[in-house]
């Protein structure tokens, strides 16, 4: 495929109407000359209309050809150049998609199985000049000669990853944009649209990937298990399917040891089952869907927590507390007691709210240091701020809060910053909040959120439990404060509390702080890669300029061109030069004719 | 520009037609444009032959004495000599094309329409018939027959002739068959007709009627005039070809079909010239800007095979 240097130059193009133009314009009534021998005329065009229309067309062509050429030639076109072991040193990286869609299994036969045996066409199209690396979902890319990618191709399984292709190629040019030769990136993919991102960097990028039909597929997009912990009473699971099989999959669905629940969903009509649990603390919630054609997004893992429900004791007098508790008591998400306290420092588990008072800071910070909590509410602030949106609470505006300072080496608890500064944090079973309950402080008491960030601090955050988490393997998690080992299926890692962890399987990943589990990370697939749906060659090629498509078969024939193409300039200009010639000719011959009939 | 004494030293009839034709009226053109081309000739030699007695004239030093009248001097006592009068004297007829495509010229300004220098032409002929005192006549048309006059020797004849050619205006189309046609009452014996006419006609039907004087026994001369721009298709820019007599019209650009052109008319010109003299008769090509005088001479030889 003809490519070009600076197609801007193309606009030119629009000079090749002007022979045409000029052609038409000449069809125009010209004037009229009397002129006796007009029948000498007549016999002639009679006799010769059909040589010099043919030779009128030819000079138009050949003018309109030449001025084509001459353009397309200012544009430097260039082509694909070369075959196999004919082509020029060039650095290759071969990206293979074996995400999770690759695991998909069409007329009996992987989608994977496809996939390698391009990319080892395409490595067996490599010379010992070349450079090769080999990048696949893990994100790596491996550098190896040609014998070495091909066993590491031989040997790749569909991951639990998903690959996003975008960041791929970019990887791929930042690895090419350090070598001398030229580079060229080959993409092997299922090509699902889903992995389809913006690449940084430049540079020629070729894609081979299968033109068969799509397979129906369904798959697990997310299981919502509610507001946890569960009380005794239980829950809903709510399972949301993805995928374009639309019609109905039966979905199974185990909590604990509790016998297995079937329902049927589809991805557009999600499915909620009420769940009751007898079990206490994190129990595995198991969700399978019937086994179709691609099994890697057939099921899910994940936890619940059940717990009974807090027991609170709130000022009675702030009518906003009030509120929210009444609800939150009505729905048995918490029951009046006396193990935690809502707005003041309790003896126990608090949720501390700064003191209406301002003059009463001092006492409470007294109070709080002498339990131990290394956090202290500093001075007033009036300038209005956001809090940062988290899962636990959105942007809520804040008009007024305290600074909350911290009294230890550094700002461990922080769990939630408005206008880049600590506004809920904890040490222990004590909570700070910077603000008031009071629309004077803060717009979240009359936020639909108010009453379930009040759910999450009594009977989470408070009582120093962390709810699931959720990712899919390989998305960076910042594991909490206190985790000092994740124990992964199969194996278990030491951890720096606060730090990113990246699942690499998929699973029940436990939170461990010493011998607590402080949470549990749920590790299951990425729902986007339950999406089949392949991406057209258009959006490709319009994503990722310079790039082409080719069809898998064709992956080997296509690879070491991109990068290596012919400067076509050259022809282009012979063939202008040809025809420029042909043209003079023409238009010589005429004249000679004319010429030579006055000389007769 | 030449100047008009530096033009009475030179022969009118090698000069450029349309240049003479600016010095004055018809009759003093064509008398100087005669003269010019009589002194021109050479002796011939068939002078002497096939004459008879005309009249005496009084004796002349120089005059040869083979022509003196013995007779009458021994009568008179005077010397006369004879002058003897051709015994079979040419009854010629000008017929002459006056339709709308002759009053065309390639060059106004520069050059002679084809109706103008015919007239020149004609009035030359005539004239150099008249006074080798051949009977000369002239019939003019255009669609139809405009005007005839009958042949006749005398020398105030080519005065007629003159004010006819003079009058002769163009007319619309071209039907030279009815004109040849008439020739054959004005010639009652052989006689010489001279057809001028830019042959822009129908040529079947123009063949056969010459063909039929030809058959008659008449001696006929085609004088194919021609202005140079019909001979050779000039100019660059497209333009619709309009013909004058029929509103047929063409459009091309000129310079794309000159050589197609000119084969055309090479191919026309001989297809007349072939088609003509398979019968005996005389064809000869005459541009506008040929001088009179070799326009005379081709006539002349073609008609009389003497100059």
């Amino acid at each position: 495929m003809i490519a070009f240097a600076t197609p801007w130059a193309l606009v030119g193009l629009v000079a090749a109407l002007v022979p045409v133009l000029l052609h038409l314009f000449a069809r125009r009534e010209p004037p009229t000359v009397e002129f006796p021998a007009v029948r000498y005329l007549s016999e002639t065009a009679r006799v010769h209309q059909r040589r010099l229309n043919l030779e009128h067309w030819l000079l138009l062509l050949a003018r309109t050809l030449l001025i084509v050429l001459l353009v397309l030639a200012a544009a430097g076109p260039t082509s694909p150049r070369g075959g196999a072991g004919t082509h020029a040193p060039t650095a290759m990286v071969v990206i293979l998609d074996n995400s999770l869609s690759s695991g998909v299994t069409a007329g009996g036969v992987p989608a994977i199985d496809g996939l390698k045996k391009a990319a080892r066409g395409i490595l067996d199209r490599a010379t010992a000049d070349d450079r090769l690396w080999l990048v696949t979902t893990d994100g790596l890319a491996r550098r190896g000669s040609r014998e070495e990618l091909k066993q590491i191709a031989d040997t790749l399984r569909p991951s639990a990853f998903r690959l996003d292709l975008g960041e791929a190629i970019g990887l791929a040019r930042d690895v090419l944009s350090g070598e001398t030769m030229p580079g060229e990136v080959m993409v092997v993919s299922d090509l699902q649209a889903s992995a389809l991102t913006p690449a940084r960097g430049t540079g020629a990028v070729t894609v081979a990937a299968p033109e068969g039909p799509i397979v129906a597929n369904a798959g697990i997009a997310a299981v919502d298990a509610g507001a946890q912990p569960w009380t005794a009473d239980g829950g809903a699971i709510t399972v949301h399917l993805v995928g374009a099989d639309t019609t109905g999959v039966p979905v199974s669905v185990r909590l604990g040891a509790r016998r297995t629940r079937q329902a049927l969903a589809a991805p557009t009509r999600p499915v909620t089952l009420p769940m009751v649990v007898q079990d206490r603390g994190w129990v595995p919630l198991d969700v399978e869907l019937a086994p179709d054609e691609l099994r890697g997004d057939d099921s899910w893992s994940t936890v619940v927590r059940v717990a009974p429900a807090a027991r609170v004791r709130w000022d009675g007098g702030d009518r906003y507390l009030a509120a929210a508790f009444d609800v939150l008591r009505d729905g048995g998400r918490v029951v009046p007691g006396a193990d935690l306290t809502v707005g003041s420092l309790g003896p126990g588990a608090s949720l501390v709210l700064p003191p209406a008072d301002p003059a009463q800071v001092g006492a409470v910070n007294r109070a709080l240091a002498g339990r131990g909590v290394t956090w202290q509410f500093g001075a007033l602030v009036t300038v209005p701020a956001v809090t940062d949106s988290t899962a636990l609470l959105g942007s809520e505006r804040l008009t007024r809060r305290y600074e909350l300072k911290s009294a230890g080496s550094g700002e461990t608890g922080v769990l939630l910053r408005a206008g880049g500064a600590p506004w809920l944090v904890r040490t222990g079973d004590i909570v700070l909040v910077g603000s008031r309950f009071d629309p004077a402080w803060t717009s979240l008491p009359l936020s639909a959120r108010f009453v379930p960030l009040l759910d999450a601090l009594v009977n989470r955050i408070v009582r120093g439990e962390i709810a699931a988490l959720a990712a899919a393997p390989g998305d960076p998690v910042q594991v909490p404060d206190r985790t000092d080992h994740v124990a992964a299926p199969g194996r278990t890692v030491t951890v720096e509390g606060g730090a990113l962890f990246r699942p690499i399987s998929t699973g029940l990943h436990f939170l461990l702080a010493g011998q607590d589990t402080i949470g549990v990370l749920s590790v299951n697939p990425d729902p986007r890669e339950s999406d089949l749906t392949r991406a057209g060659s258009r959006n490709v090629t319009s994503l990722w300029k310079g790039s082409r498509v080719v069809a898998l078969d064709d992956g080997a024939n296509a690879a070491f061109t991109a990068a290596s193409r012919g400067d076509l300039r050259g022809p282009f200009l012979w063939t202008a030069l040809v025809l420029g010639v042909l043209e003079a000719g023409l238009a010589a011959g005429r004249r000679r004719a004319h010429d030579s009939g006055r000389s007769a | 520009m030449r100047t008009a004494a530096a033009v009475g030293r030179e022969r009118l009839d090698l000069l450029d037609p349309h240049e003479i034709a600016r010095l004055g009226g018809i009759e003093v053109v064509t008398e100087g444009i005669v003269e010019g081309f009589l002194s021109g000739l050479h002796r011939s030699p068939r002078r002497g032959f096939s004459v008879e007695f005309a009249e005496h004239r009084a004796y002349q030093l120089g005059d040869e004495p083979r022509y003196v009248d013995w007779k009458l001097l021994a009568r008179t006592d005077r010397l006369y000599v004879k002058q003897y009068e051709e015994e079979t004297n040419l009854r010629a007829m000008l017929v002459l094309d006056a339709s709308r495509s002759m009053a065309w010229t390639g060059a106004p300004g520069e050059r002679l329409t084809k109706l103008a220098y015919a007239r020149l032409l004609s009035a030359a002929l005539s004239l150099v018939l008249l006074r080798q005192r051949d009977a000369t006549g002239l019939i003019t048309f255009d669609d139809e027959v405009r005007r005839i006059l009958p042949p006749r020797a005398r020398r105030g004849h080519w005065y007629q002739l003159l004010a006819a050619l003079q009058n002769t205006e163009p007319g619309k189309g071209t039907a030279a068959e009815p004109a040849l046609r008439r020739v054959v009452d004005q010639l009652r014996r052989r006689g010489l007709v001279v057809f001028i006419s830019d042959l822009l006609l129908d040529r079947d039907l123009a063949l056969k009627a010459l063909r039929f004087l030809a058959h008659r026994g008449h001696q006929v001369l085609v004088l194919h005039l021609m202005d140079p721009g019909e001979q050779h298709l000039s100019g660059v820019i497209e333009a619709r070809f309009q013909d004058p007599e029929t509103g047929q019209s063409v459009i091309l650009r000129p310079q794309d079909w000159a050589g197609a052109y000119d084969r055309t008319v090479k191919e026309s010109l001989t297809a007349w010239r072939i088609g003509l003299r398979r019968h005996g008769i005389a064809y000869e090509v005459v541009t506008t800007d040929t001088p009179f005088g070799t326009a005379l001479r081709h006539a002349l030889v073609r008609a009389t095979g003497v100059a």
